[in-house]
């Protein structure tokens, strides 16, 4: 499948197309961009780095795709240690955040450009970028220029010039976020395609946690240089494992208290809403600070004559319709609390005053106070 | 250099450096340094030493001659032409010395043996005479070569045989151009400023038109137009003429051309556009809300421009007043048209009569490292008393 | 407060409006009339004196309208009566030798401009301001140093005589700085993430010039040769000092000034002046059709 082109490698030399870092990290002068850390990417997955601005996860793509050396460690993609090479020698390609298409070129040319670093014929060149065209369904597009492009249309330029050089890991540095809403949804469909399709290893990038969950099969979390949890999406959502994980992935209701003992295994935390119960990640003792988090759907108020373990009152606030969704605000106290209902039978409609609210401990998690992500 | 060789490649890295390398040192330092050092080396052209030389030469050439006219009366006397003499007048030079008949060269084939023996005598004598001049005559040569040498190497002679003529020259010369650098400033000042803030935007393209044109037009050409109206023929004699302060028919055209008062007007006229565009520029970027803001304050038009514009425009000032400056001090072109020949020379006409006039280069060199080394001292103390830095002045 | 400016005239002094007139205004537009006059008028008459039948260029002393400067004239015998500027030969092989000069200026000092732009933007060391200032002092060095120098130097070192190759090369230093400023500007302005994304997609070093760098500076390209070759040929103090026993267009025209004036000079004046409308006048209307295409 792929052509061997002097100095790049060929799906013979590799076991596979995962790529590891090896206690890898990046010092800016006194500055630490990334602390350091191992990170292992499967074979064939769509992997993205979650995390705010600043986090340092542009970093880490700059360091896999070439332009940065670790100031410590090894990167590798499958058997080959890629270390010190670059990036015009790596078997990776790169959709920039600004796209950086050349402007001088038309559409064809730009998606062949690749191909045409390799010595390809013109001819041999054109085919396959008509190829790739189609593919991005762009098919008639090509004697065009940049610039006379749509958005949604350059992304995909983009991508099928990335795709043409038949690259074993494809990096993408927040490649939707120029685009509007409708255009962003549809583009990830696209790219989950091309990506299942392909088999190309994607390794994604982006501040949208919600476009993290859609896309991907596994997610690592960063913050300030640090990778905090590395795990699959649904484990990212209902297990995480740092207050910062919790809070930045998906939304939360907070509640913050201390440890007082443990009960059938579930941590007993005193708060100023009573007594709640949570499953103990952090295998914390009594006398430890910690915080209780809940997600707002997993939360209800009672009334309906279900059980929960988990009790707490506070007054209604008011009630934002999201179409097939609810979302009531509650307080309590100084403490805001969500609850996030499908939008079906009452639905929180004709509220008014003090409410009880109910939720389950396998819902709840407790874990040792700490940052949390900023709004 | 990192971020060069990563983009480029060692290749085209080295390419490009190697150009560069090859700009400053072959273009830039080494003609400089040769010119500097020539500027130090005292080349003293006493005519002494050389008289001695050719004095010398001269007698080596007689003693030659003297020995070929042995050989040849010795040659006629045993009989037979004798090899032709190349230095006898006729002789053609590149013609084989044969050994034979010569056609009919050879000087005095009927001369008897006796006179022979007698002229050889002579010849001998004379031959005896110039030897033990010829020693003498060496011996002065050499000490005057010994003297000249010793007075030869570096020194700062060429700079303190500057005749005070030539001095007086150099610092005319400098204090005429600063003078015209003040009165381009004084006068271009409010053209830049009106141009610049020009809110219409048809005719300030109209106005930068009209600067542009004469800009660019050769600066000879616009010399000789000034040389034309201020020639005796000229418009200014005609309109005095015409005004009846002077009368042609008395011959009393005035030769405005032969003044250092002509070379000076027209040198403004040469090079006033070279003031306007850089003041030109800078004041384009002033915000123009920064002088409504000042006049809304209550600022008199005085204190805007002192406070407000000319600050601003400090860089454009200074790179217009650098390039003045150095245009006039070292221009050719005006004291060379301009009445040539009626006015005392100019510095720069001064360093072309020492290269081209007496061949006098190491003098010539030297006057053109004062010249430079003025030129710096003027952009130094602009770059001081404009706080500008040496990336400010690009354009 | 708005500030109303009197349609057409500079938004300057708005204060002192004496029985409704802007005095400050009249001022400074008077002012500016006097300014063009000034540059204007020495022009007019150097032109008119081209069309005057006069041995000697002058305006005022008119012996009629002719255009025999520009083309010469011969009598019935087929001599030549009135030397103009085509029987010139001297004029027109300083022409030649002008042209043979500005091109090899533009070969050399686009170039080193180049190179010299593109060391400069991208070393990060801390002697990049002293470098700077190295490869801009030409610019600021008096034309008179770099002729001498530039042929001393030559004889010297090459044994090579003051004359068409020396010209060039003292030419090639201070044009050299030029067209590097101009690069440095454009670079300046470079967005090289393209450059980064060629060399993600597995170009050589060579190809991301050829297919990135390059296509971008070909514009200066263009406009640094146009520089390079009027700076060349119009230039005649480092000429003057460079081109020994030879000559260029310019030179010699300065040679014919400084012994008497020749109505020749003034043809070749309107010549330039012609040219040099036409050019100026086609650079504004570029410059304004480039800002309507940016503002769009």
């Amino acid at each position: 499948m792929l052509k061997d082109v002097g100095g790049k490698t060929t799906a013979a030399e590799l076991q596979g197309n995962e790529v590891r870092l090896d206690d890898v990290s990046m010092k800016f002068g006194e500055f630490t961009a990334v602390h350091r850390t191992d990170l292992e990417v499967h074979a064939g997955e769509f992997f993205s780095v979650l995390g705010p601005s600043g986090c340092g996860k542009t970093t880490i793509l700059r360091m896999i795709s070439g332009f940065l050396h670790p100031t410590t460690g090894r990167v590798h993609i499958g058997e080959r240690d890629l270390t010190g090479i670059g990036p015009n020698k790596r078997p990776t390609a790169l959709i920039f955040q600004n796209l950086a298409l050349f402007p001088l070129m038309t559409v064809w040319e730009n998606v062949a450009f690749g191909l045409e670093a390799r010595g390809v014929s013109k001819s041999e060149r054109r085919k396959r970028a008509e190829e790739l065209l189609t593919l991005v369904a762009l098919t008639d597009q090509g004697e065009k220029r940049p610039a006379e492009l749509s958005g949604g249309q350059r992304q995909r330029v983009a991508v099928a010039r990335a795709l043409a050089v038949e690259p074993l890991v494809l990096l993408l540095d927040e490649p939707l976020s120029a685009l509007d809403l409708k255009l962003r949804q549809h583009m990830r469909g696209e790219l989950k395609e091309i990506q299942r399709k392909t088999g190309i290893t994607f390794i994604y990038i982006t501040h949208d946690q919600g476009e993290a969950l859609n896309m991907s099969d596994r997610i690592a979390v960063m913050n300030l240089g640090r990778i905090e949890q590395v795990a699959t999406t649904d484990e990212i959502y209902d297990r995480p494992v740092t207050p910062f994980v919790a809070s930045f992935v998906g939304e939360q209701n907070v509640i913050r208290g201390r440890v007082v003992g443990l009960e059938d295994g579930l941590a007993c935390l005193e708060t100023p809403h009573g007594r709640l119960l949570g499953v103990n990640k952090d295998g914390l003792v009594a006398g430890d600070a910690a915080m209780l988090f809940v997600r707002p759907e997993r939360m209800r108020l009672i009334g309906d004559g279900t059980t929960y373990r988990n009790t707490l009152k506070a007054d209604f606030e008011r009630r934002d319709l999201e179409g097939p969704f609810v979302n009531l605000f509650m307080r309590a106290g100084e403490q805001e609390i969500v609850l996030h209902l499908t939008n079906a039978g009452e639905a929180g409609r004709s509220l008014s005053g003090a409410q009880s609210i109910g939720f389950n401990c396998e819902d709840s998690l407790v874990l040792r106070a700490g940052e949390l992500a900023d709004e | 250099m990192s971020s060069l060789y990563r983009t480029y490649g060692s290749f085209l890295t080295s390419l490009f450096i190697i150009m560069v390398a090859v700009w400053i040192v072959a273009l830039i330092a080494l003609p400089q340094i040769n010119m500097i050092e020539r500027a130090f080396i005292f080349e003293p052209r006493g005519g002494a030493a050389i008289q001695a030389q050719v004095d010398v030469d001269r007698i080596y050439q007689r003693l030659s001659t003297i020995k070929y006219d042995i050989a040849a009366i010795k040659q006629e006397a045993a009989g037979g032409g004798g090899p032709v003499n190349p230095f006898a007048p006729g002789a053609k030079i590149g013609e084989s010395n044969t050994i034979g008949p010569a056609a009919g060269t050879a000087p005095g084939l009927s001369q008897t043996k006796d006179s022979a023996k007698q002229r050889i005598a002579k010849l001998r004598a004379e031959e005896a005479e110039l030897s033990a001049k010829l020693v003498r005559l060496e011996e002065d040569e050499e000490r005057l070569k010994a003297e000249q040498e010793a007075q030869k190497g570096y020194s700062l002679r060429n700079f303190t045989t500057m005749s005070s003529i030539h001095f007086k020259i150099f610092v005319m010369t400098l204090l005429y151009s600063v003078c015209v650098t003040l009165i381009c400033f004084v006068v271009c000042y409010p053209i830049a400023y009106a141009v610049a803030q020009t809110t219409n935007k048809e005719r300030a393209a109209l106005l930068m038109l009209g600067l542009i044109i004469p800009y660019a037009i050769n600066e000879l050409l616009r010399i000789f137009a000034w040389v034309m109206i201020l020639a005796t023929q000229g418009i200014f004699n005609v309109v005095l003429d015409s005004m009846g302060l002077l009368s042609f028919a008395d011959g009393q055209g005035i030769q405005w051309v032969a003044s250092n008062g002509a070379v000076f007007c027209v040198m403004v006229y040469a090079y006033i556009l070279f003031m306007v565009f850089p003041i030109y520029n800078t004041i384009e970027t002033l915000d123009r809300n920064q002088i409504e803001a000042a006049k809304d304050l209550g600022a008199s038009t005085w204190r805007i421009h002192t406070r407000v514009v000319l600050p601003h425009a400090k860089p454009g000032i200074a790179v217009g007043s650098i390039m003045t400056f150095m245009l006039s001090a070292g221009s050719i072109a005006v004291p060379g048209l301009v009445g040539p020949g009626l006015h005392p020379d100019w510095f720069s006409q001064v360093i072309y009569r020492n290269f081209f006039e007496a061949g006098n280069w190491n003098i010539g060199s030297a006057y053109s490292l004062a010249l430079l080394l003025a030129c710096m001292v003027f952009v130094f103390i602009n770059m001081v008393i404009f706080r500008v830095g040496i990336r400010e002045i690009a354009r | 407060m708005s500030v109303a400016s009197k349609a057409g005239g500079p938004a300057v002094s708005q204060s002192a409006r004496s029985f409704g007139v802007d005095w400050g205004g009249v001022v400074l537009n008077v002012y500016i009339g006097f300014f063009f006059l000034y540059l204007f008028f020495p022009l007019a008459i150097m032109v008119l004196a081209a069309f005057n039948a006069n041995d000697t260029p002058s305006i005022t002393d008119w012996r009629g309208l002719t255009l025999e400067w520009f083309t010469g004239r011969y009598d019935e015998n087929g001599d030549l009566v009135v030397r103009g500027l085509p029987q010139d030969d001297r004029f027109l092989q300083g022409l030649w030798h002008s042209l043979l000069i500005a091109f090899g200026v533009i070969a050399v000092a686009v170039p080193l401009g180049l190179a010299g732009a593109l060391v400069l933007t991208r070393l990060e060391s801390r002697g990049t301001t002293f470098l700077y200032t190295i490869l801009v002092s030409p610019i600021l060095t008096p034309g008179i140093v770099l002729g001498v120098s530039t042929m001393i130097f030559w004889r010297d070192y090459f044994s090579v005589e003051a004359g068409l190759l020396t010209t060039m090369v003292a030419h090639s230093v201070f044009i050299s700085s030029y067209c590097m400023l101009m690069f440095m500007a454009r670079l300046q302005r470079q967005d090289r993430v393209q450059e980064e994304a060629a060399l993600d997609l597995g170009a050589s070093p060579v190809l991301v010039f050829r297919r990135i760098t390059l296509p971008f500076l070909m514009p200066t390209i263009f406009t640094a040769s146009v520089i390079a070759f009027l700076q060349s040929i119009e230039n005649y103090n480092t000429t003057f000092f460079a081109i020994g026993s030879s000559w260029t267009l310019v030179t010699e025209i300065g040679a014919r000034l400084r012994f008497g004036l020749s109505p020749v000079v003034n043809a070749i004046g309107v010549i330039f002046v012609l040219f040099t409308i036409c050019a100026a006048v086609l650079y504004v209307l570029f410059k304004q059709r480039e800002k309507r295409r940016t503002i769009r």
